[in-house]
């Protein structure tokens, strides 16, 4: 139940009996299953139980995206070929960014037929779901939401700037870290009760990773689009305006959330707003 | 192989429409160089410089060697450079590509040809042995302006190696280790610093020390050699866009002023880390107006 830094290789101890008896738990990222329970880790971090929704994963920060299913990604077409645009998931390692290959058919658009599809040159940016992923083959994209079959937001990025933050920045910025966060909380809780002490909220201040939007977003207009293998898009009207926000958001990776909301404040007095 | 990942259109178009307006993406002026970090090695000769995310080392060592025959009075200087996986996975090892012909032909020309180097001071027994230097280059991390920052840590590496002393008597020749004699520096006539000039929207727009997204997109670049005192040993522009005279004219004023502000910053880091040295190794003791046992 305690949180724990694990590494890879190492064998997991068996998870603690739940008052339910029988629940099967789901096993995410940087886990490796072996038959019939033992779980080994493969990617060193934080090993996260979430009881209530019955996960196990484990929570890292990286450069290297390792494309996986249902993840909303930024890529980049590389070409075109008779039936689909072959893509580059880019990575956010910099200065160079280390790349995969993906393939997004013609027709994995909303409303797409052979006439109808939209086209797409060198060079593009689609904002695009992962719809199959696998070890051995390259992953398959899709542009368009998988349960209403509408565009909801996918596809080509016109205009704006693309740059690079880590994966877990990107993973905050989309919201999960808030998630992360409670379920911390309300681990450390359960374990102080256990111990019989008071719990204290030392992460208090802790950033949700998302201050910096939520500031820049008050004041300034501009879209924003953020994909797991740790793309950031950004488009307003005016280059400074793009630039401020990339800055305010490279820069709030290790700040806390009061830190975020001076950080942009500055940076918005700096631009005459 | 994994091919360098070209610049999307949103990207190209961004960062041409900002430079437009005089902005660049990191935030920096157009004629501002990143930061410029420079460290030396435990051991002489090791000379280690970052600017931005580009990163480079340069090691120079020394041998004896035979001199060539046609130049029996001179000592051998040579500037070894390969450009691995290690500072891009686009580059391949072992294929040499003409980037990395250009590159090292470039400093060749800014630091071997223009004499940086006494070759004269090498020699030790006319037409029989010399020193050989050997200046080699590598590239740890590629953003851009690697002749640039190649050029400073070859300059830096040279003046921080000292070699061993030598001693002749009649035909013997005695090579003293380290510890037995203070080391000598080598004889530098000049210290050349590479500015490159990156140009964009027709020669409107001129940059130095462009980071890598800025050199997928330019036009055309230009590198001027020069030292401190302003004597020009290379202007280097292979193809790329026609500028004219008066653009040519100004970035070589704009690459004077650098040159005396990066050579200002190798000589302070020189010292800082000398005076370290006098500390750690009691070198006090070894100089020569010291008495002696």
């Amino acid at each position: 139940m305690s949180l724990a830094v694990h590494f890879p290789g190492e064998t997991l101890p068996p998870l603690e009996e739940d008052e339910k008896k029988n629940t099967t738990f789901k096993v995410g990222p940087g886990l490796t299953h072996i038959l019939p329970s033992t779980l080994i880790v493969n990617r060193a971090g934080e090993l996260n139980i979430d009881q209530r929704k019955h996960t196990i994963w484990m929570e890292s920060n990286g450069k290297r995206y390792v494309a996986s299913q249902n993840d909303t990604i930024i890529a980049t077409v590389l070409r075109s070929t008779s039936d689909s645009y072959i893509c580059a998931i880019p990575s956010s390692n910099s200065p160079v960014s280390s790349t995969s290959q993906a393939v997004l058919p013609h027709l994995a658009f909303p409303q797409a037929t052979k006439k109808t599809r939209p086209m797409l040159h060198q060079g593009s940016v689609v904002f695009a779901r992962i719809s199959l992923a696998n070890k051995h083959i390259d992953p398959e994209l899709e542009c368009y939401d998988a349960d209403s079959g509408k565009a909801e937001g996918f596809g080509e990025l016109k205009g704006g700037f693309v740059f690079g933050v880590s994966l877990g920045m990107a993973r905050r910025l989309l919201g999960d870290a808030k998630k992360t966060r409670l379920l911390r909380v309300k681990q450390r809780r359960a374990e102080a009760e256990r111990r019989g002490e008071e719990y204290q909220d030392a992460g208090a201040d802790m950033s949700s990773g998302k201050e910096v939007l939520e500031e820049l977003g008050q004041n300034l207009s501009f879209e924003l689009a953020v994909g797991r293998n740790g793309r950031v898009w950004v488009h307003s009207g005016d280059p400074k305006t793009t630039l401020c926000v990339m800055r305010c958001i490279q820069q709030s990776e290790f700040l806390t959330g009061k830190e975020q909301r001076q950080l942009a404040k500055e940076a918005l007095k700096a631009l005459g707003q | 192989m994994p091919r360098e990942l070209d610049p999307t259109i949103n990207e190209k178009s961004f960062i041409l429409d900002a430079l437009n307006q005089k902005l660049r993406i990191d935030g920096r002026d157009l004629d501002v160089f990143r930061e410029l970090e420079l460290s030396f090695g435990d051991d002489y000769g090791l000379a280690d410089v970052r600017l931005g995310k580009t990163r480079v080392l340069a090691r120079v060592s020394a041998e004896v060697v035979k001199p060539f025959t046609d130049r029996p009075f001179e000592g051998i200087f040579t500037i070894t450079t390969e450009l691995g996986p290690m500072a891009s996975p686009a580059f391949e090892p072992g294929r040499q590509t003409e980037q990395e012909v250009l590159l090292s032909r470039l400093i060749e020309k800014a630091i071997r040809r223009s004499n940086a180097l006494d070759t004269e001071s090498l020699c030790i027994v006319a037409g029989q042995k010399c020193w050989q230097i050997r200046a080699d280059v590598h590239f740890l991390s590629h953003d851009g302006a690697l002749v640039d920052a190649s050029c400073i840590a070859v300059v830096a590496a040279l003046q921080h190696f000292r070699r061993p002393d030598v001693s002749i008597e009649g035909e013997k020749v005695t090579i003293h280790t380290m510890t037995e004699r203070v080391p000598v520096p080598l004889s530098i006539l000049h210290v050349p610093i590479c500015v490159t000039f990156s140009f964009y929207l027709d020669g409107e727009v001129c940059l130095v020390d462009a980071t890598l997204q800025e050199e997928q997109l330019r036009q055309g670049d230009m590198t001027i050699t020069l030292n401190k005192f302003g004597e020009l040993c290379q202007i280097a522009k292979a193809g790329g866009l026609a500028i004219n005279a008066l653009i040519l004219l100004r970035c070589a004023k704009i690459a004077l002023v650098k040159a005396g502000e990066i050579a200002a910053i190798v000589q302070r880091r020189l010292e800082e880390d000398a005076a370290v040295r006098v500390r750690r190794d009691n070198l006090l003791e070894s100089k020569a107006d010291n008495e002696r046992a």
